[in-house]
């Protein structure tokens, strides 16, 4: 029988679309979104871009208005926080902390990933950025004109520095790798990164930890573990997030870094999970990953709104992409590089600007890093999917 | 199947580039350009997969 109510706990990017795709695919039953925010789902990557750095509104970042999600048939329920998931038979139910409950013959998990905080920290002016209400703070700090200690040199951290800088404040990024970025895109194109930090005028320190935060109430300065003291007025934390499954533990799935699912999606019967809380299995890569990326996100929701509807879907094979804006440059990543892949170059230079790396393993090319090089990086793309040999890759890329 | 574009709303992202190289590129002031506004029947998934991944919603489908 045709499922007639489909319950989608997670009101973001992922969740709103896999409630637009049912209705693409023409499913009329149904459709409930839950989320424990106080907004029409919202675009995240804009928040620590455009809104940052002064140039968007943060209302800018919203997908749908409540009209036109009323309009597709989308009942959205705000603040709402699902606290359990139930299963039975022909379906379950989801219980929320108000003392409701939605019952579903589908439901799909969407509920993301929130940031990583570090308890012995937390100060009033230790932040993480992740939500509206977090950028709005950070803006609001800003204007304050602070010091500004980023911890952590992953992407929202340069982000943050990138919009700091633009915003002409005192910027210093600590990072515990010898280079920031490093942890993904491995330490020659982390050293690439690190040079365009300091030639936008950040103070970068490597390969060193941090021992504590110290002030009262209010943030006076970050200690590193070689014994520096950096004087600060506000710190943010980019080290991280960490998937929300927490709510759904007791359902029966396998939660392990994320929820498991098979390569469509599918966490047990009647039970899907999309976007960063997700852990899918990948028949390119033989294993399951958790992609933090925004296409990622789409390409599962549009997946798994397919099965629901009806339609034959077969494994997801769509290799991961990302971008980020740091300092005028985008960088675009593809597939999966690592540290522990070996890193090839294909063309131009790290320390000038635009280049384009490949990562292979066994001889294969499972991912690749570009700066400001879109049209190369597509074709990486294709390259990753096919397992294309490294070396025919790089001529190929050079010709 | 035509594709459209608002070069208004078009940020630059080159997502749509990354799902279907073939019909997306961007020009010197990173904003898109067409190949061409029809689709051919084997793009057709790909083109999807572009408008999809357009952030800002700035490229979409038209029966032609
Ligand atoms: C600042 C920032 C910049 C980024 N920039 C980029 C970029 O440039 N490129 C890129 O590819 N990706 C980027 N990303 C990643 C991208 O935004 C994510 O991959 C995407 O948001 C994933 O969507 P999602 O719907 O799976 O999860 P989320 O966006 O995390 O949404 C999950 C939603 O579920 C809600 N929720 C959680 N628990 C519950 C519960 N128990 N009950 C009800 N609701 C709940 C949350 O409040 C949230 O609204 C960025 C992320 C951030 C934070
Ligand atoms: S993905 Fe959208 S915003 Fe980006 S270049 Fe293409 S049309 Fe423009």
């Amino acid at each position: 029988m045709a499922p007639r109510r489909i319950v989608i706990v997670g009101a973001s990017l992922a969740g709103l679309r896999v409630a637009e795709g049912l209705r693409s695919h023409g499913y009329l039953g149904e459709v409930v979104l839950i989320g424990d925010e106080d907004h029409p789902p919202y675009d995240r990557p804009p928040l620590s871009k455009q809104v940052l750095s002064g140039t968007w509104e943060p209302s800018r970042t919203y997908f749908r208005t409540p009209d036109e999600l009323a309009a597709r048939g989308i009942v959205h329920r705000r603040r709402t926080r699902a606290t359990s998931l139930d299963r039975d038979v022909s379906g379950g139910v989801v219980r929320c902390a108000d003392g409701t409950e939605e019952r579903f013959d589908h439901v799909v998990v969407a509920t993301g990933a929130r940031a990583r905080r570090v308890g012995a920290w937390e100060l009033p002016g230790v932040q993480t950025l992740r939500t509206i209400e977090d950028v709005r703070s950070l803006t609001e700090a800003f204007a304050r004109r602070p010091r500004l200690t980023v911890v952590g040199g992953g992407f929202i951290g340069a982000e943050v520095a990138s919009a700091a800088r633009h915003r002409g404040l005192d910027v210093t990024l600590v990072e515990a790798l010898p280079a920031p970025l490093s942890r993904v895109l491995g330490t020659e194109v982390g050293m690439a990164c690190a040079g365009l930090y300091r030639r936008n005028g950040v103070r970068v320190l490597t390969g060193v930890a941090i021992e504590g935060v110290q002030g009262g109430p209010g943030v006076e300065s970050v200690d590193l573990t070689d014994g520096t003291r950096i004087d600060s007025d506000l710190v943010v934390v980019g080290i991280g997030a960490v998937p929300n499954t927490e709510w759904a533990d007791g359902g029966g799935l396998r939660l392990d870094g994320g929820i498991v699912c098979d390569a469509s999606g599918g966490a047990g019967a009647r039970v899907w999970a999309v976007g960063d809380v997700a852990r899918w299995y990948h028949p390119v890569f033989d294993a399951h990953i958790r992609v933090e990326h925004w296409t990622h996100a789409t390409e599962q929701a549009h997946h798994v709104a397919r099965a629901i509807a009806g339609q034959a879907v077969g494994p997801m094979t769509a290799i991961p992409y990302a971008w980020s804006d740091q300092f005028g440059v985008k960088i675009q990543i593809v597939g999966r590089p690592s540290p522990d892949a070996t890193f090839v170059l294909a063309s131009g230079t790290p320390e000038q600007g635009r280049f384009v790396g490949l990562y292979a393993a066994a001889g294969r090319v499972v991912g690749g890093v570009g700066f400001d090089q879109p049209r190369a990086i597509a074709r990486v793309r294709r390259m990753v999917a096919g397992a294309a040999e490294v070396g025919a890759a790089v001529q190929a890329l050079a010709g | 199947m035509n594709i459209e574009a608002d070069l208004g709303k078009c940020q630059g992202f080159a997502n749509c580039v990354m799902a279907a190289p073939e019909v997306f590129d961007l020009d010197d002031a990173s904003l898109v350009v067409l190949a061409r506004r029809q689709v051919l029947p084997d793009e057709l998934e790909d083109v999807r997969e572009a408008v999809r991944s357009c952030p800002v919603e700035a490229i979409w489908l038209t029966e032609s």
